[in-house]
């Protein structure tokens, strides 16, 4: 990756600095700006909400920021390197090593049990907690060796809390976390989240159409056609047993 | 054009690569059906073509000196309608060119053409005009690179005869003409065929016939002909009476063709099975994708047929595709096949042949093969309920797997474990894969032994059985002092006599003419030999019977063997058979020389000698042989292996690909599309892997982990089933003269593995590209 421009200098205490950042799909309707120069800081250890309604390109953002996809032009700064330029393989070991992701359908691998989906990753990480550790975290202590199918949802989404916790990420991305939970499972997940981010002092960035949820957050990104359209701060932030939907 | 159709095409357009791995090998399998039979139908129709031109006979008779005027008893048996005698001789020959001499059979043209058999077919110059002028076997005169116009010069019973070649041609008891060893050797087995007048002066049988042909009314049993003409020919007896199915060159023939038939019938099911089995689970797998939408369509109404009907369609279309390639490359590969047999068997007349019924029934049951495998998608498409449909699978529920023992278990990483416990999931789909695979690599094992079984047959027969570098065959019976005279030839170091007969052989399970050899009890140079390749010494008037005459006669050691001597007196015998033969030499019976002399009522006689000569001073033994009258024929054993070993690897370059490519085909077809199934089913589970920060390399061993896996497991039932199927070819390719053994050599191993692993492994190259190309955000925006 080539050096940070200037401007980043003197600012460590950010975890990514996004400018001018842009995406374009081509389709066969013509172009369709996805992100259209979208600006963003985002501070080290900050729990951002990134909120907006479908194709403003929250999502989109937070697979560019997750190393999945990649920017027509703009600039993603990550610890001083640019993330629009990194190679795919400078991608993986960015992935492997810096981020933890949490999906909207869970996403474990069914024939592995809890332990072993948390392993799989623990394995390949450098500095990994212990799995029954990060599975303790998200208050599954006593479920390490059930399979994917033994699991409730609310518990499946828990256990790939505790993956993507597990080793430690810098940032850790949640799209949707909560988006096929019912209302008492989401709030457990949520609680799962704030608590292991806390525990290791991670960024977290979480997509979500659920407003409700904005509540939890430092800070609320909201979007529109492709751009930041506001950024708030929560003055206080309100504790994930508390969010009701 | 309806939307279920629409639908349909589209389907086909996405799965084209392994709709087109099936096709492939249903293709194989109709393209084999169709080249087998169209070549078959070419060979045949050529072959009743030129056996009608020719007047073909349907039972050959040989004599020693026989009257003309047997001709009229042997023509008043009862279905005998035509009679051909004619003087003949056998003898060697120099030829410009070649280093040693030709054996050369000199015929005598009929005097009637018109009223012949067994015509000569002038492919080439003219017919002899005048008395030293002769023509000649295309087949030698090709091979062995004869000009026509040159003079060359036949011993015969002693008697030399200068004949100028004038023309080439065939005939129908010469399509095929073997050595005395019984290998093909063109160039050193000449037929003449010059006028009457002066094969009777050179053969010394004026008045006389040597070989007769007899013409049978249509339907007229030849076995019962067979024995008269055999008793009339009795008194003057040398070679046994035989009927068409018994005459070399036609038998050669049959066998070749029954070989080809057999593989006709074999290969395609084998390969319409595997194609088969493969559309089972892409249909399959297709409904458990499907599910949601044919809950939806039963929900607005459809029947169970009408979403059912379109992955019989799929399958169906399957089928067709194959059945129309494999046909077009059946009828092209059948014309390439077709030009080799013209090649080998040589009819004047050879032309390509199409089969439709052929190609229609194959299709046929092509498309049946991939209809039957796509039925339980189809029953399962009808059955499911509307509601059910709609609701997506429940996750399969996995268990630890009994693969993980309790100490390796600990030691897998992971990854490891996702394939085994998959494998455990899903024994079905695993059991087929590798139930592929292992029919894959048998096909190749045995394809690939018989090369190595021909090889063990060569080195039983001639290096350890047969031990003499040089043998020759008296023209007539000669005293024991013959073998001292032929120890002073040039280069013989060592000399056996031997007393070669025929016979016909009678057991509890039927008669077979059979090789009579009689050998002196400390001969070194023929050794007949046990199992474990230990020298079986004769006993007193104890016989020696080979295996395969044994098998076939339902004879024992401790029984006895009846046969009746095809020659001079004709005495029938009884003799106890003391040890069997396990030589590959063929139907042969191994007796005491001189029992068999004294049994004859002959003094001590020999009718050939074995040979140890040095190899330096083979220029020498070959210009001294031609010279000597008593010798009719002379075989050496290093040329004779050479120019089958020479022939043989020719053949076997064509085929080995052939076989190569098509058993291959199997093993690719099956890891492809068991791996695109894989990719498919997992590709949640990559990808998500992927976003965890697994890179593609690691990814791509659960992938390929699960298929290598697979082809390991099934690496020794492949060699098994190989090993039998080889059982299965050595039983139906047993002829009389040759019995392969299942010999699965290192080198037959080391090729099938090396071939089987470079199919399995094109098979994940071709899945690479669409491993490299899962797209990670969509996989994980989506439930399956």
């Amino acid at each position: 990756m080539p050096p940070a421009a200037s401007e980043s200098a003197g600012q460590a205490a950010l975890a990514f600095q996004v400018r001018g950042l842009t995406k374009i799909y081509p389709t066969a309707a013509g172009e369709v700006r996805a992100l259209d120069g979208a600006d963003l800081d985002v501070a080290r250890a900050e729990i951002l909400v990134l909120l907006g309604p479908s194709g403003s390109g929250k999502s989109t953002l937070l697979n560019i920021l997750g190393g999945l996809d990649r920017a027509t032009s703009g600039r993603v700064i990550f610890e001083g390197r640019d993330l629009v330029e990194a190679s795919d393989a400078e991608l993986t070991r960015y992935r492997r090593r810096s981020v933890g992701f949490v999906f909207q359908f869970f996403n474990l691998t069914p024939s592995l049990t809890a332990r072993e989906n948390v392993e799989l990753i623990t394995e390949i990480a450098e500095h990994p907690m212990d799995a029954a550790q990060a599975l303790a975290m998200v208050g599954l202590a006593d479920r390490l060796d059930h399979f994917p199918a033994e699991l409730s949802g609310g518990q499946q989404q828990r256990v790939a809390v505790a993956r993507a916790i597990a080793k430690r990420p810098e940032v850790l991305f949640c799209d949707e976390p909560t988006g096929s939970l019912d209302s008492a499972s989401g709030v457990q997940v949520l609680e799962a989240i704030v608590h292991a981010a806390g525990e290791t002092g991670a960024t977290v960035m979480m997509v979500s159409h659920n407003a409700a949820i904005a509540e939890i957050a430092d800070r609320v990104v909201r979007f529109r056609d492709g751009k930041v359209a506001e950024v708030t701060a929560n003055a206080r932030r309100k504790p994930a047993a508390e969010v009701r939907w | 054009m309806r939307t279920l159709d629409v639908k349909l095409l589209r389907d086909l357009r996405r799965l084209a690569p392994q709709v087109a791995a099936i096709a492939m090998l249903g293709a194989i399998g109709v393209c084999v059906g169709v080249m087998a039979n169209n070549a078959l139908k070419a060979v045949q129709v050529a072959e009743d073509r030129f056996y009608a031109d020719t007047r073909f006979a349907d039972v050959f008779g040989g004599a020693v000196r026989a009257p003309k005027a047997l001709t009229a008893k042997l023509a008043a048996i009862e279905g005998v309608v035509a009679v051909d005698a004619r003087a003949s001789g056998v003898g060697l020959m120099p030829v410009p060119g070649l280093d040693r001499p030709a054996h050369v059979t000199l015929v005598a043209l009929p005097d009637d053409d018109a009223r012949s058999l067994d015509r000569f077919k002038l492919l080439a110059g003219r017919m002899p005009a005048r008395p030293d002028e002769a023509v000649a076997l295309k087949a030698f005169v090709d091979a062995a690179h004869v000009p026509l116009g040159q003079r060359l010069g036949a011993v015969i019973a002693g008697r030399e005869v200068g004949l100028t070649i004038v023309g080439a041609g065939i005939s129908p008891e010469y399509v095929y003409s073997p050595s005395e060893t019984l290998l093909p050797d063109d160039a050193h087995q000449a037929v003449l065929w010059a006028r009457r007048a002066t094969v009777e002066g050179a053969s010394g049988e004026v008045g006389a016939f040597a070989k007769v042909a007899l013409k049978l009314a249509r339907g007229a049993p030849a076995a019962a002909v067979v024995p008269q003409v055999d008793r009339l020919l009795a008194p003057y007896g040398a070679a046994p009476t035989v009927a068409r199915a018994d005459q070399i060159s036609d038998k050669f023939i049959t066998d070749a063709l029954r070989r080809l038939r057999i593989l006709a019938l074999i290969l395609p099911p084998i390969f319409l099975a595997v194609a088969a089995a493969l559309t089972h689970m892409v249909t399959a797998r297709l409904v458990e994708t499907e599910r949601e939408q044919i809950g939806l369509l039963k929900a607005f109404g459809f029947s169970h047929a009408e979403v059912a009907v379109p992955y019989l369609k799929l399958a169906a279309i399957i089928g067709l595709v194959g059945a129309v390639a494999g046909g077009l490359a059946g009828a092209g590969l059948a014309v390439a096949l077709t030009g080799l047999y013209a090649q080998y068997f040589r009819f004047p007349v050879f032309a390509a042949q199409f089969n439709w019924a052929v190609f229609a029934v194959t299709s046929l049951i092509a498309i049946g093969a991939t209809l039957a495998g796509a039925s339980l998608a189809a029953r399962r498409a009808a059955s499911l309920a509307p509601a059910v449909a709609m609701r997506p699978p429940s996750p399969p529920s996995y268990r630890r797997g009994r693969l993980e023992l309790p100490r390796l278990g600990r030691r897998l990483d992971h990854p490891t474990r996702m394939i085994l416990r998959r494998i455990e999931r899903f024994p079905a789909k695993a059991g087929l894969t590798a139930a592929g695979f292992a029919v894959s690599l048998a096909l190749l094992v045995c394809t690939q032994f018989l090369e190595d079984a021909l090889d063990r047959v060569v080195d039983s027969a001639f290096y350890r059985t047969q031990r003499w570098s040089a043998q020759l065959t008296f023209a007539h019976l000669r005293d024991i002092r013959a073998i001292a005279e032929t120890r002073r030839l040039p280069g013989v170091v060592a000399a056996e006599p031997v007393r070669d007969s025929g016979a016909w052989a009678e057991g509890p399970r039927g008669r077979k003419q059979v090789a009579l050899e009689g050998i002196d009890p400390d001969a070194r140079l023929v050794r007949p030999l046990d199992g474990s390749g230990r020298p079986i010494p004769l006993e007193g008037a104890g016989v020696i019977v080979s295996r395969a005459l044994a098998e076939r006669l339902g004879l024992r050691a401790g029984n006895g063997v009846d046969l009746d001597v095809l020659e001079g007196r004709r005495p029938h015998l009884y003799l106890p058979i003391t040890a069997l033969a396990d030589d590959y030499s063929g139907l042969i019976v191994y007796v005491d020389r001189g029992v068999l002399n004294r049994l004859m009522g002959d003094g001590d006689v020999a009718s050939g000698a074995n040979l140890i000569a040095t190899a330096d001073a083979a220029e020498k033994l070959n210009r001294r042989l031609v010279d000597l009258p008593q010798v009719s024929a002379a075989s050496f054993r290093d040329a004779t292996v050479a120019n089958w070993r020479n022939i043989t690897a020719k053949e076997f370059s064509v085929t080995v690909w052939f076989y190569l490519t098509f058993s291959g085909a199997i093993a690719l077809g099956v890891a492809y599309n068991m791996g695109r199934i894989t990719l498919a089913e997992r590709a949640r589970d990559l990808a998500t892997l992927q976003v965890l920060g697994f890179t593609r390399g690691e990814c791509a061993y659960i992938l390929y982990g699960e298929l290598a896996a697979l082809a390991l497991l099934a690496l020794p039932f492949g060699v098994g089933l190989g090993t039998l199927f080889a059982q299965g070819l050595v039983q139906a390719f047993a002829r009389d003269e040759l019995r392969l053994p299942v010999a699965i050599t290192p080198r037959t191993l080391a090729v099938s593995i090396s071939a089987y692993g470079a199919a399995v492994g094109l098979g994940c190259l071709l899945l690479h590209r669409q491993l490299s190309r899962l797209d990670l955000v969509a996989v994980l925006k989506t439930r399956e």
